[in-house]
């Protein structure tokens, strides 16, 4: 309990609101907190806590679950908050001081289950009946007083959609009482219990309306034919409408952090701390941000999609295809989310139910293609390709077909061996087809991209500021080089920098390393390369650009043009065919991302599964490139 | 509960979820220990003695709580788990649909 | 190594600070008494709430 002597600024009165899934209580909830609501953890536990101080108390939106007698983390969860051992990060736990408890009114009966084990907590207690102006279109009327009667405390009807009897509510939780019936708390007798006051309290049409058109749907969606084409289209759609919206703001981004790290640049005297400036934390923070339109409209569009209801006749389409490799078809959110960062998706893999299932997601997750590979993805298939888009394009694709191949032959392993057991087969509501919430969509789309920038942005920063450092340190003392009379400027520069780059920490390093990539192909500088995408993918093409151009505009076509061009220190080409497909395999298989390593360790529980899904993701980089290589090598 | 004791009477027919045929309906029949999977497909909806319809007959299966909820409940099942729903058919005569609504 | 270059000084001190934030991250969480999260073995987590008093039922 907390201290009751202290003398809270912020109100510390607790208010749970508790209900089934799908009945509007996010919805709800969003209308009485509006924008005050706030996203963090249950501390302990991987469940988001959406909070929010308004009306004089802490409003707490527990997950929906069905029942608070299961063993899921849902329910495990709801009944530790309502014991007043839990509460979100930052707040106070203490038993709640009223529950709200949101049912649904168009499905009356099954909610009254988890009405009975509210009540039987004996707390100060209000009903919502949630979605009356649905219930009133279907012809179900309900006796709100009666109900108050049967349960013994306060039902109000309300809508969270039109805002319909959303004051009355607050104003019966400011005066809620422990209800004065008790309720039973054995299944068979709750349930009984649960029918009784239905048929006192309810009436309903005899013939529910437009049932068929969503029996029609289901069946259209849920085709083994129909639905998987449907399915095709609807994803195909949705990755062209991500890439092309959001290359736009992407561009944008990209303009505004040059021209920030220039100003910058002028405005310091040149020298270590403008470099650490530039080139490390902008350039750094620059990286992270140009995702987040991609990242935003993924989010984004997955949440509209939800809200039509038919992602949840697709996840059992996806089942039928993740199963036989150990993940179920709640895992299609998170791979699916995965293509734009694997940081949301891996924290997305929190709604898969059976935990073996999902830390099968949370390790493979890294195998989609995310969108910082694009970059990469991009030079080796014009190198590769230079006079045929339309072969770039087949590469291109055949990229994201590799990872997710890699991703389910991973898991398939996975789960016979250390993960051994039969993949949890689904049973899911599957709600009605409807106007998705375009408001709800957008608070949760930001509440991602916050987390996102949150997580990903303060890791890429400071691996950002570590790496600036080892590439600049220690600086060659000044000499002079004697060139022989043919060599040019350019040449000459390109010499300078060479040994500038190899005196350094980073450089050495590389020196180092490079023999391990030897047999793959990859010189000194693609050794470097590699090395610094560490801290972000899509650092490889500056990085490279910087050594061998001395400048670092990646968008440049003379840059990239001369990037493919480049030159080993013996003289040969650095990006020859073997190499270049030997460095896309690569890149398309390794865990070359320390932020989405941590985000793994955090939430798959430990850091032995971060270190698992690194040792598994670079050995099955590093033998697919060395085949990549050799093969290569040999054909030509 | 007149109407419950006349079906349990008919008990000797309680085939499995996947037995129905489309549009078919039902009530559901639950015996044996409660584990934690007729624990959640209770929670969900499909008690002993809910009435539902079949909607989708395969991989999955969908079956929609008939009455008593304006026919706006519909539950996906994978086959594995609908395999091991008892389902006890009600003869058509008593009409059934609403049972438990007065009105 | 610019010894003598105070901003060389500041860099170093930017860059030791963020190399120690990265690696607090990847060692063992020590004092944190962290709840259970979610275990392979599915364990629930939590102790279970007390049975409420069984009164007779409403009507």
């Amino acid at each position: 309990m907390s201290s009751v002597d202290s003398v809270p600024e912020i109100s510390s009165r607790i208010i749970a609101l508790l209900g089934n899934p799908n009945v509007g209580k996010t919805t709800l909830f969003n209308r009485i907190a509006g924008i005050r609501a706030k996203t963090s953890n249950f501390p302990g536990t991987t469940q988001d806590a959406r909070h929010a101080q308004c009306c004089g108390a802490m409003l707490i939106d527990l997950p929906g679950i069905y029942s608070l007698d299961l063993e899921v983390s849902e329910s495990v969860v709801c009944r530790q908050v309502l014991d007043g051992d839990l509460a979100p990060a930052g707040v106070d736990a203490h038993v709640p001081n009223a529950i709200l408890v949101v049912i649904d009114a168009t499905n009356l009966m099954r909610n009254m289950t988890i009405v009975a084990e509210a009540i039987a907590k004996r707390l100060p207690m209000v009903v919502a009946v949630n979605m009356m102006d649905l219930a009133k279109r279907q012809g179900i009327h309900i006796d709100l007083e009666r109900f108050g009667e049967c349960i013994g405390c306060t039902v109000v009807g309300c809508s969270g959609k039109t805002g319909e009897g959303v004051d009355e509510l607050m104003q019966a939780l400011d005066s809620a009482t422990i209800p004065d019936r008790s309720a039973p708390t054995e299944l068979d007798a709750i349930e009984a219990w649960g029918d009784d006051i239905y048929s006192l309290v309810a009436a309903a049409r005899e013939t529910p309306v437009n049932d068929r058109l969503t029996d029609r749907l289901d069946r259209t969606f849920t085709h083994p034919l129909l639905g998987v084409v449907t399915f095709a289209v609807v994803m195909t759609g949705l990755f062209w409408v991500i890439f092309k919206l959001a290359a736009i703001p992407m561009d944008l981004i990209d303009a505004w952090f040059g021209t920030l790290g220039g100003w910058v640049a002028g405005l310091l005297p040149e020298g270590p701390i403008s470099g650490l400036l530039v080139d490390g934390i902008i350039a750094g923070i620059g990286g992270t941000v140009i995702f987040l339109p991609q990242i935003v409209l993924l989010f984004f569009l997955l949440a509209l999609l939800e809200g039509t209801g038919y992602l949840a006749r697709a996840s059992f389409v996806i089942d039928r295809v993740l199963r036989p490799f150990g993940m179920s078809g709640h895992a299609f959110v998170p791979l699916l989310s995965s293509h734009a960062c694997a940081i949301p998706g891996i924290m997305a893999a929190r709604s898969v139910p059976d935990p073996k299932d999902r830390l099968a997601t949370i390790l493979v997750a890294p195998f989609m293609s995310c969108s910082a590979r694009i970059p990469v993805y991009v030079l080796l298939t014009v190198i590769l390709f230079p006079d045929s888009p339309g072969m770039q394009a087949v590469a291109f694709t055949s990229c994201y077909v590799i990872g997710v191949l890699a991703g389910l032959f991973s898991s398939l392993i996975v789960r016979r061996t250390i993960l051994r057991g039969p993949s949890r087969p689904m049973a899911m509501e599957l709600p009605s087809y409807r106007f998705p919430d375009l408001k709800a969509a957008g608070m949760l789309t930001y509440d991602r991209a916050m987390m996102f920038l949150r997580k990903a942005g303060t890791l890429i920063v400071a691996i950002s500021i570590v790496l600036w450092w080892l590439g600049a340190y220690p600086q060659r003392p000044q000499q002079h080089i004697l060139f022989s009379e043919d060599t040019t400027i350019e040449q000459q520069q390109r010499i300078y920098r060479e040994f500038d780059t190899r005196y350094t920490f980073l450089g050495r390093i590389g020196d180092t390393v490079q023999p391990v990539f030897e047999p793959l192909g990859y010189d000194r500088q693609l050794t470097i390369g590699v090395l610094a995408s560490f801290a972000a993918r899509e650092v490889f093409v500056s990085t490279m650009a910087v050594q061998v151009v001395g400048s670092d505009d990646a968008e440049d076509d003379s840059v990239l043009a001369s990037i493919a061009n480049a030159t080993r220190d013996d003289g040969t080409q650095v990006f020859t065919r073997a190499t270049s497909w030997s460095l896309l395999v690569y890149y398309i298989l390794a865990m070359l991302c320390l932020p989405t390593l941590v985000v793994t360790a955090k939430e798959a529980g430990g850091w032995r599964w971060a270190w698992l899904q690194l040792g598994w993701m670079t050995l099955l980089a590093y033998s697919g490139a060395l085949i990549a290589y050799q093969a290569v090598s040999l054909l030509s | 509960m007149i109407d419950h004791a006349q079906s349990n009477a008919h008990t000797s027919g309680s085939i499995p979820l996947t037995q129905l045929t489309r549009g078919q309906s039902g009530r559901v029949q639950i015996d044996g220990a409660a584990t934690d999977e007729i624990k959640m497909l209770r929670a969900m909806g499909l008690r002993p003695n809910a009435s539902i319809t079949m909607c989708r007959l395969g991989e999955p299966c969908i079956i929609s709580l008939s009455g008593a909820c304006g026919g706006g409940c519909r539950i996906g099942l994978a086959k594995e788990i609908a395999g091991r729903v008892m389902i006890n058919i009600e003869r058509q005569s008593e009409t059934q649909p609403d049972g438990q609504s007065n009105g | 190594m610019p010894v003598h270059d105070w901003q060389f000084w500041v860099v170093t001190l930017a860059g030791l600070i963020a190399a120690l934030w990265l690696i607090r991250l990847v060692l063992p969480k020590k004092s944190r008494g962290t709840k259970a999260s979610l275990t392979v073995g599915g364990k629930p987590v939590g102790k279970q709430s007390s049975k409420p008093k069984n009164d007779s039922g409403c009507g």
